[in-house]
């Protein structure tokens, strides 16, 4: 069931008035756990069992790892490890560990056989597995108390709004939310909806029209200039921000209606000033994640600059490898923690993911400007690893458009690029509402002034205009994939 | 205690007075978008000739005849990849080619041949790969029931949901032909693509195939095959034979037109598939490589020929049809 179709409104309306006529707490979370398996069940009922299985050993650990000390406490930790990263590792990294094996031996001379499994990733799997660790992490950590209810355990790591793509919660946060009474709010539910209609329409109306534009530039065989394949890896960019901060905010703002509050997971990242602060403002979720449980027990900033450097590219490099199996991908995290090291290593502060992007100001000074641009150019830089499928293409396409940008003959070219007008004018359209708006969470945030007639007026606009340039394929959503 | 149960039911009072301030509000937003569609969609532009109205044709053409005929079942390489004429003078019997769009879904297309075919009739099935491989069908049914082309028991519950997740694609059609026609840039279906280009026997007339383009970039699954539709597709064809014998047809299957540069990254899939086709005890007239056709051949896709590979293609049939169906020369 994909957000953005009238199965997924009308799947939710059902639950959320079934949801709040119902008593207790605890037939709400009986209901939101039925209806998160119906939902995870409408792309394949199998995985059902696999994400059940998942939990059940969790939750059983969990209580394990909080009655033992000593080493065993440790050997339980270890159990929920190997299930959960067993399960990562079976269905999404056994053939590109195979494949990279062979490959190696085959480099040094060693002939071998390639025996990789036909698997079906089953979709949210990286999500959930993550979610469930932190809650044996934290527990082992002494910063949390194993829940006795399996039942709200159940509920925290099946919640349908958040399961198949984020943002990833840490059990400290969530689950304290299913063990307690919630209350509607209408203000709160009100500001769902408009949270979800923004996310929708960055979802259809933008990420759906970049996609046909960088399908177009990135798949054909064709020989293009590289200032084209700069303006597809540019449509990339706004693609797969619009794609994922608009799932996101559907996420959250679909979590809103049943009175729980998920984590923000976008703030605005391509306003940026630099790579450190991009990684606060992008998938904050798993960006988090990564630091608390990865970089920071590998010794974080600990042991001075050069061990902070290598923690810091260690970190990214298994964030590239858990967007996917390739190395592609580890190339990605590489980029990115490279382009990291600088300002971490300076110990400057930077913008926090609550800071208002750029300043407050309505026009940013020309250094603030530089300073975005030359963000959002290493951004695009890593997205070229992101979106080619394979290495050569990727360092092809890089290496085009390094030679020809300088070439004002090449620039040419771009009028000869697929629907410009229609892209950039979507792209344009985005960066200057969200900038005006960047104080807010999100954009349809209004003053009290402005009345319910401008403020529906707006709304339906959005949301009929949204659904007329929506282009007429269905474009799955980027991060179902990971 | 009397104070703190006072709380707790005002408390619950504000809350059920929210949550259906909410519902109302939500409710009125919603109706309110029923509303401007519904006006907008008032000058919504039916265009009679639509290319997908010849199905409410086809269907008549094939009711209302006798048995003893030729019917072509297929998606669009049917309607592009045959002469009807040619057809009815090689075999001798009357031709009723069902064949208009891939993208109709296989389930409509056999439930359309089903709603017809008599005793004695020969059924020539030949399927696009891309049923075989995907699902298809929902994108079109809108314009089918504009143009009553389509019979609601046609579609099952599985087709319900697939209507559900595509209406917003169906209102983003809708809402930009009605932009179009308002602002008067609506110009009707394309010159080729009209139900007034099929011939009385439901084939493509030559005489509009005027402007060949260049096919030679286009691939079948996009160059993969993931063989996962491939049994639903093949209980769907095992269900509509059963269902022709019991009537007293006959069913054949060929393979579509294929395009000789598309068909080498393409091999293995389409050998799968006809291997799992004979598995299933299927009539097959030819293997994948016999419906190779030079590029030139085709028209404007990997599955429409122009005039001269519709005589090729034709010819071939026919003296397969004699030579393995038993249908005179």
């Amino acid at each position: 069931m994909v957000f953005t179709t009238l199965t997924f409104l009308l799947f939710l309306v059902v639950v959320f008035i079934a949801y709040w006529a119902l008593a207790s707490r605890s037939l709400q979370n009986g209901l939101l756990l039925a209806a998160s398996y119906v939902f995870y069940a409408w792309w394949d009922w199998r995985f059902c069992l696999l994400m059940a299985a998942s939990t059940l050993v969790d939750f059983w650990v969990g209580q394990r790892v909080h009655v033992a000390s000593g080493r065993l406490r440790t050997r339980w930790l270890w159990v929920s490890f190997v299930a959960n990263l067993g399960l990562l590792g079976a269905f999404k990294y056994y053939n590109f560990f195979v494949d990279s094996a062979v490959a190696a031996l085959t480099l040094i001379g060693v002939s071998a056989e390639s025996h990789t499994l036909q698997l079906i990733l089953p979709v949210g799997i990286s999500f959930y597995t993550f979610q469930t660790l932190s809650y044996t992490i934290d527990i082992y950590r002494g910063q949390l108390q194993p829940t006795r209810s399996l039942l709200d355990y159940s509920a925290f790591v099946s919640f349908f709004p958040q399961l198949v793509a984020g943002p990833i919660e840490r059990a400290s946060r969530l689950l304290p939310q299913f063990s307690s009474t919630r209350s509607f709010d209408a203000n709160e539910a009100r500001d769902g909806l408009r949270q979800m209609l923004w996310g929708a329409v960055k979802k259809i109306a933008v990420a759906d029209n970049l996609a046909l534009v960088v399908n177009e530039i990135y798949g054909t065989d064709e020989a293009l200039s590289g200032v084209v394949l700069l303006y597809g890896t540019v449509c990339f960019a706004f693609q797969i921000y619009c794609d994922f901060s608009g799932y996101s905010d559907i996420a959250i703002g679909c979590a809103r209606l049943f009175g729980i509050r998920l984590s923000r997971n976008f703030a605005y990242p391509y306003f940026s000033q630099n790579m450190a602060e991009v990684w606060r403002r992008w998938h904050i979720s798993l960006s988090t994640w990564f630091r608390d449980y990865v970089y920071i027990p590998l010794g974080g900033s600990r042991k001075g600059k050069p061990h902070m450097a290598k923690n810091i590219l260690l970190t990214f490099l298994i964030s590239g490898l858990w967007h996917g199996a390739s190395w592609n991908f580890v190339i990605w995290g590489g980029i990115n923690g490279l382009a990291i090291l600088p300002t971490a290593l300076s110990g400057k502060r930077g913008l926090r993911m609550h800071d208002v992007p750029a300043g407050a100001g309505l026009v940013p000074g020309p250094r603030t400007i530089a300073s975005i641009l030359l963000t959002f150019g290493v951004m695009c830089l890593a997205w070229v690893f992101f979106r080619a499928q394979t290495l050569s293409e990727s360092v092809y396409i890089v290496s085009t458009i390094v030679s020809d940008i300088w070439r004002p003959s090449m620039w040419l070219a771009l009028t000869n690029a697929p629907s410009l007008v229609k892209s950039t004018g979507l792209i344009l359209w985005l960066v200057a509402l969200e900038w005006l708006q960047r104080r807010h969470p999100h954009p349809l945030v209004f003053s009290p002034r402005i009345g319910r007639p401008i403020r529906w007026c707006i709304y339906s606009l959005l949301l009929l205009g949204g659904v007329m340039i929506s282009p007429g394929a269905n474009t799955p959503f980027i991060y179902f994939q990971f | 205690m009397g104070t703190q149960d006072n709380t707790d039911y005002e408390g619950h009072r504000s809350r059920t007075k929210g949550l259906q301030a909410f519902i109302r509000d939500a409710l009125g937003f919603l109706v309110l978008q029923c509303l401007v569609l519904a006006a907008v969609l008032t000058q919504y532009p039916v265009a009679p000739d639509d290319y997908l109205s010849a199905m409410d044709s086809k269907t008549s053409l094939l009711q209302d005849g006798n048995g003893g005929r030729l019917v072509l079942v297929g998606g669009s390489n049917m309607a592009f990849g045959l002469s009807c004429d040619q057809l009815r003078d090689g075999t001798g019997r009357e031709v009723v080619n069902l064949g208009l769009h891939a993208g109709v879904g296989l389930n409509v297309m056999l439930r359309q041949a089903e709603s017809g075919i008599g005793t004695g009739d020969v059924v020539v099935v030949s399927l696009e790969y891309e049923h075989f491989d995907r699902r298809l069908g929902e994108e079109l049914w809108p314009t089918l029931v504009e143009h009553q082309g389509i019979e609601s028991d046609w579609l099952s519950w599985d087709d319900g949901a697939a209507l559900l997740d595509n209406v917003r694609y169906y209102l983003s059609g809708a809402l930009r032909r009605t932009a179009l026609s308002v602002a008067g840039r609506y110009t009707g279906p394309n010159a080729l693509y009209r139900a007034s280009s099929f011939d009385r026997q439901g084939c493509i007339v030559p005489d509009v195939l005027e402007s060949p383009e260049d096919v030679s970039s286009r691939r079948y699954f996009g160059g993969s095959y993931s063989g996962l539709r491939l049994n639903w597709a093949l209980a769907q064809l095992s269900h509509f034979a059963e269902n022709m014998k019991d009537k007293g047809a006959t069913v054949v299957f060929v393979h579509p037109p294929t395009l000789e540069s598309a068909y080498k990254p393409a091999q293995v899939g389409l050998e799968a598939i006809h291997k799992r086709l004979l598995e299933n005890g299927f009539t097959v007239l030819s293997k994948p490589e016999e419906a190779v056709l030079p590029d030139r051949l085709f028209y404007d896709t990997e599955y429409h020929l122009g005039p001269e590979g519709q005589q090729r293609r034709t010819a071939w049939l026919i003296a397969h049809l004699a030579e393995q169906a038993g249908l005179r020369d």
